[in-house]
């Protein structure tokens, strides 16, 4: 795994080459923050009632079933369970949490890894509460941020393209090159468990919302 | 993370046109049609924006390197991204300047504090002890459940079966100690201090000059004519320091190492010593020896400001005191009158600055006594017949018993012990008295010897009998701390003394059963012998008893103690697993944690507001907050608050009534339903900057300045700190040696003088009036001496396990070995070796190096067991904590007795043996995760 390089050439000229409709936008924007709701900490957050309040969320979009059913799921569980599960993989351990849930630490803090995403947040005027500001890299916050330039290209009232590129890049740049390897090793940790399934749900859903994005983007025409 | 639902935030509500809706809970967007976000093509456009800081912090890092290195803190979106040294240093006198200071260490911890190891959530034991599962629950819960514990043990078996000990980390950050130092103060629960605990107090110095300051700051080193650097690597250990040493030696000054192992230092000196290990007390005995032969002393400063001239009887090897020739002096009204030859009447006469009372009633001496001599001309060397009350008793001096003395140690005699060449210790012996000043600069290394306290007074017998004690550039150099007043004043202030500080060194010896352990490692005829001497020393009350307290309670802030402990394995198995509760405040995971009931998570460096005040540089340094605690850290104030808080409701949900309590025989009435109220001086001290002002306002010494100031500045010079030496009482350092020596004041001891001799029964029994070497400690069949040191990437256990700093090294832990030691047992360079003796055992990477000698083993101390497989370190085989020597537990002899932070037994980290051989498998446990990520 190295950070996200600078030193690629530049790129064609990108454009929107299939239609994006607002209404698949704000479906998109409903389902990336069901997402960051789904691997919130239940600690912190009422994660249950902020699902139970989003179901649906997912039904829109073709592949978003599975996350569907397990956001269903986790708003049913029981809080005390969701919160042994979560904080035992993802907060406390004894030599750090077992399953970091934050990219640089899934990354091993490279240098350039949490300078990038800061410098997506800045550049589109998402600024983290100073209390979550020394975690812009946990993924919860990340796939805010996804939900939040979904909102944006919803919007239509903008430079709609700066967006969709964006969505694109910052899951190249970061959700695609972490979340399947945390999925892995949530599963190595924790086979079988809610939180596992959840993670290996959300790098699915990642990976063909993805695909489904790249289908969209293309070289500009002459 | 850390957030709460009520901070969830629908920041834009429904967007009318899409039926989208934001809902955001962790970020704030820019309104729609707030400054337009330029367009974006490609990842280069969050490039083109220059990066900047949105704010540049002073701070440091509060631990014990005595560094503290003046940083600026690099912050941006509420995240620490970099630091840099700040420089900015004044020099003293024409010394070179102090700056920049800084090491890899600190300008790793941008990156360090955001890594894996971070607690940053109150944690719960949910599985057995050590076993690594964990619950995060709140801190309400926390703080409720651990008060809990707390009121059940102080309302039925006292407080003093409590304990909060702390470590480095903490003493180092003032309002943080001060804090803490209240809280026991109020709670009553038992402090063990640190100091001997972790075998750092300079027993000898103290027994010789009556306190245990003797240090200057670093600049000393560039005035000194020729420096030994004795059990002490600068070139690793003092990295912003390091300097003066090697800037010294282009001004010409000599150079010397002396250490068994080939060390950085060694390299870049003139010359380099190697005593066979715990050899040095000899080598220092012989190069006094060198110095006394060859009349290299300064008599004229050994007459006036030393006991070498004052007479001793030959028939019982005591002092000739007053008792000896009135009855007043019989009766004990004045016991520490003691006498010279007078060459200039040819009689007896009493020693100028003896006689004065001693402290408490004797606070004044110092002002009131004098050393000076007047007409007086004391013979150094002689016989005489003096007319006691009991008949004619023959007399000579101190000094010409110390003449015999060395003359036992001469280098000839002692090359067999050594394994040095005469003529080698010799030469640096004439190199070190040719020259004013000169200097021992030494570490704490020596303090850890069974027989420490005979080395560090060797080593002040060679710089006082040349004149060097009390002289700029010159001098015994071990450390200074401030006189804080701030400190002490603020733990008291509004209750009054009522805090239980004890020696580490004999609570565990009675909590851990260090008697059992010295009869199975040294044998029973030892093990009896240092036990009847304790006892006796107990029932004697020289040392106050601890062995009728439980300990069923700890708390630990600011030290790894899990980690550390000499005779760890005895002592995990006798107290810590024992113990009912423990509590851990940390910002990293470590051993201690590992086994604790509960772990609090605490601010790292730069996420709190502090003050730290180090002898070793004449500047106070802020540690400024940068961003906030990380997660749901807190700094150790506001946690000692949050504890406070949690004991108060819980004593007043419960109805507690005030609890009678007794220290030291006063009695205190401690009312827990106001704990928090003690502990915020009713609200007046509501946040650790507040600490910080307190101490800055009533620390002798230290600029009066606002908290603000001193974290706009970083760095603020101390007063009266324009020379290289301690030598004004208007600075916040103790300079009672230098007022001594240049004002002729009595020293704090039982003579008023430099007392070399001590005629303290157990000392004349165990042949220890003067010091002499002792052959180290051995174990049957166990044939290596292990030797510890600092490290260079790491201080103490902080950043021990950072991948960058690992990378530096070989990536996980190990020990240096003798190229003729491996080969003899098959083992290569990198080879996995198993440590062993009776004691445990642990496992590392063989290091194999020709700098070190055959019988001996090193390792950089600082690895935490959980970086070794198996989960044991060095303090598997350390053996050695139950060897309290007798002569250390002495009392009822002036300045002896004990005494908390100058006075006790420090824990022993040597004297014992070890072997290793080459691991049998390879694979075995499983490589530790800090280097498996490197």
């Amino acid at each position: 795994m190295s950070a996200p390089t600078d030193a690629a050439a530049p790129g064609p000229v990108r454009a929107i080459v299939a239609p994006r409709p607002a209404d698949v936008a704000a479906a998109r924007c409903a389902a990336w923050g069901a997402c960051s709701d789904l691997v919130a900490s239940p600690h912190d957050v009422d994660v249950r009632a902020a699902l139970a309040a989003r179901l649906g969320s997912f039904d829109a979009l073709p592949h978003g079933a599975g996350l569907a059913a397990l956001a269903e799921e986790l708003a049913r569980a029981d809080e005390a369970r969701l919160r042994a599960e979560y904080s035992g993989l993802f907060e406390v351990g004894s030599e750090g949490p077992p399953v970091p849930i934050r990219e640089d630490l899934q990354t091993g803090q490279l240098a350039g890894t949490r300078e990038d995403i800061v410098r997506f947040y800045d550049f589109f005027g998402y600024r983290l509460d100073d209390r979550f500001a020394w975690a812009p890299d946990h993924l919860s916050v990340e796939l805010e941020f996804v939900h939040f330039l979904c909102y944006r290209e919803a919007q239509q009232d903008d430079d709609v393209l700066s967006y969709v590129l964006a969505q694109l890049d910052f899951a190249e740049r970061h959700l695609l090159r972490w979340v399947p390897a945390l999925a892995g090793a949530t599963a190595t940790h924790a086979a079988g468990s809610l939180y596992a399934r959840v993670v290996a749900g959300l790098a699915d859903f990642i990976r063909a919302d993805h695909a489904w994005q790249q289908s969209t983007v293309g070289p500009a025409g002459p | 993370m850390s957030f709460t639902t009520d901070r969830r935030r629908f920041a834009q509500g429904l967007a009318a046109a899409s039926g989208a809706a934001l809902s955001m809970r962790y970020g704030v967007a820019a309104a729609a049609g707030d400054a337009a976000t330029p367009a974006y093509r490609s990842f280069e456009d969050l490039l083109r924006n220059k990066w900047t800081w949105d704010r540049v912090a002073r701070g440091t890092h509060g631990t014990n390197c005595a560094g503290t290195c003046a940083f600026n803190v690099y912050i941006r979106n509420g995240i620490v991204w970099r630091e840099e040294q700040q420089g900015m240093y004044a020099p003293s006198g024409d010394a070179p300047d102090y700056g920049p200071r800084g090491c890899q260490k600190g300008l790793r911890h941008a990156k360090y504090m955001y890594g894996p190891q971070r607690i940053l959530y109150p944690m719960k034991r949910v599985g057995g002890r050590g076993e690594g599962r964990w619950e995060r629950i709140s801190w309400e819960q926390a703080t409720t459940e651990i008060a809990d514990r707390f009121l059940d043990l102080a309302t039925t078996e006292g407080p003093q079966c409590v304990t909060y000990g702390s470590g480095t980390q903490m003493s180092v950050k003032l309002a943080s100690s001060a804090g803490l130092f209240r809280f026991a103060n109020i709670t009553g629960v038992t402090v063990p201090e640190f100091y001997s605990g972790v075998g750092d107090l300079p027993t000898g110095v103290y027994m010789t000059l009556g306190q245990v300051y003797t240090g200057d700051v670093m600049a000393a080193v560039y005035k000194a004519r020729c420096v030994l650097v004795w059990m002490s690597n600068p070139a690793a250990t003092r990295i912003p320091d390091a300097h003066f040493f090697w800037e010294a030696r282009y001004n010409g000054t000599k150079l010397v190492a002396i250490s068994p192992e080939f060390t950085p230092t060694a390299m870049h000196c003139n010359h380099w010593l190697n005593p066979k290990p715990g050899t040095d007390t000899a080598l220092a005995m012989s190069m006094v020896h060198v110095i006394l032969d060859e009349g290299l002393y300064d008599a004229a400063y050994i007459r006036e400001q030393t006991d070498l001239p004052l007479l001793v009887r030959l028939d019982n090897g005591e002092f000739l005191r007053e008792e000896d020739l009135t009855l007043v002096g019989r009766l004990a009204v004045r016991e520490n009158v003691y006498y010279l030859w007078d060459e200039a009447t040819g009689g007896i006469v009493q020693a100028p600055g003896t006689g004065l009372a001693e402290k408490p009633a004797g606070r004044e001496r110092r002002r009131h006594g004098s050393l000076d001599l007047g007409a007086i001309r004391p013979a150094l060397e002689g016989r005489w017949t003096v007319e006691t009350l009991d008949g004619p008793v023959e007399v000579t001096t101190v000094f010409a018993r110390l003449v015999e003395r060395a003359a036992a140690h001469a280098p000839e005699k002692m090359q067999p012990v050594t394994g040095l060449a005469p003529a080698v210790v010799r030469k640096v012996a004439r190199m070190f008295a040719a020259v004013k000043p000169a200097m021992i600069y030494t570490g704490y290394a020596a303090c850890k010897w069974q027989h420490g306290d005979m080395l560090q007074r060797a080593m002040l017998l060679m710089v006082s009998l040349t004149g060097n004690v009390g002289v700029e550039g010159g001098g015994l150099q071990f450390g200074n701390a401030p006189r804080t007043r701030g400190v002490a004043g603020f733990a008291m202030a509004d209750i009054g003394p009522a805090m239980r500080m004890v020696s580490s060194t004999t609570w565990d010896y009675d909590h851990g059963d260090f008697r059992a352990l010295n009869e199975r490692i040294y044998g029973r005829e030892l093990a009896d012998t240092y036990d009847r001497y304790y006892r006796a020393s107990l029932r004697e009350d020289w040392f106050p008893d601890y062995s009728d307290r439980g300990w069923k309670m700890a708390f630990f802030a600011g030290e790894n103690a899990a980690s550390w402990r000499a005779g760890n394995n005895q002592w995990r198995k006798e107290a810590f697993d024992r113990l009912r509760t423990i509590v851990v405040l940390a910002p990293d995971m470590g051993v201690t944690a590992l086994h604790a009931d509960y772990v609090l998570p605490i601010a790292h460096h730069y996420e709190r507001a502090d003050v730290m005040l180090q002898s070793r540089i004449p500047y106070v340094q802020v540690l400024d907050a940068a961003v906030p605690p990380l997660g749901e850290s807190v700094d150790d104030w506001e946690a000692n608050r949050r504890l406070a808080e949690a004991i108060s409701r819980r004593a007043r949900e419960r109805g507690l009534g005030a609890v009678r309590d007794e220290v030291d025989g006063r009695s205190v009435r401690r009312d827990y339903a106001r704990t928090l109220d003690w502990y915020t001086m009713g609200g007046r001290i509501r946040s650790a900057k507040d600490v910080v002002q307190y101490v800055l306002n009533t620390t002798p010494g230290v600029p009066k300045v606002s908290f603000a100031e001193l974290a706009s500045r970083g760095i603020v010079r101390v007063d009266h700190s324009d020379s290289t030496l301690w030598e004004h009482a208007g600075s916040p350092y103790h300079n009672d040696v230098v007022e001594s020596v240049r004002n002729k004041r009595p020293y704090e001891t039982f003579t008023g003088r430099q007392q070399f001799y001590i005629d303290h029964e157990w000392f004349l029994e165990f042949d220890e009036a003067l010091p002499a070497h002792r052959d180290p400690l051995r174990i049957d069949g166990f044939p290596l001496q292990m030797l510890m040191g600092h490290a260079r990437h790491s201080i103490h256990s902080m950043w021990r396990d950072d991948p960058l700093l690992l990378s530096l090294q070989r990536g996980e832990p190990d020990v240096y070995v003798n190229p003729g030691d491996a080969k003899a047992r098959g083992v290569a360079d990198g080879d996995l070796v198993r440590v062993f003796n009776p004691g445990g055992e642990f496992y590392a990477l063989a290091h194999v190096s020709a700098g070190i000698q055959p019988g001996m083993i090193f390792s950089y101390h600082g690895w935490d067991p959980m970086q070794h497989r198996t989960r044991n370190n060095f303090s598997a085989v350390v053996t050695s904590a139950g060897l309290i020597k007798p002569t250390t537990m002495a009392g009822d002899y002036g300045h002896l007795g004990y005494r908390a932070l100058a006075f006790a037994p420090n824990q022993t980290y040597r004297d014992f043996t070890c072997n290793f051989e080459r691991a049998a498998d390879q694979q075995l446990g499983r490589r530790p995760a800090a280097q498996a990520s490197a």
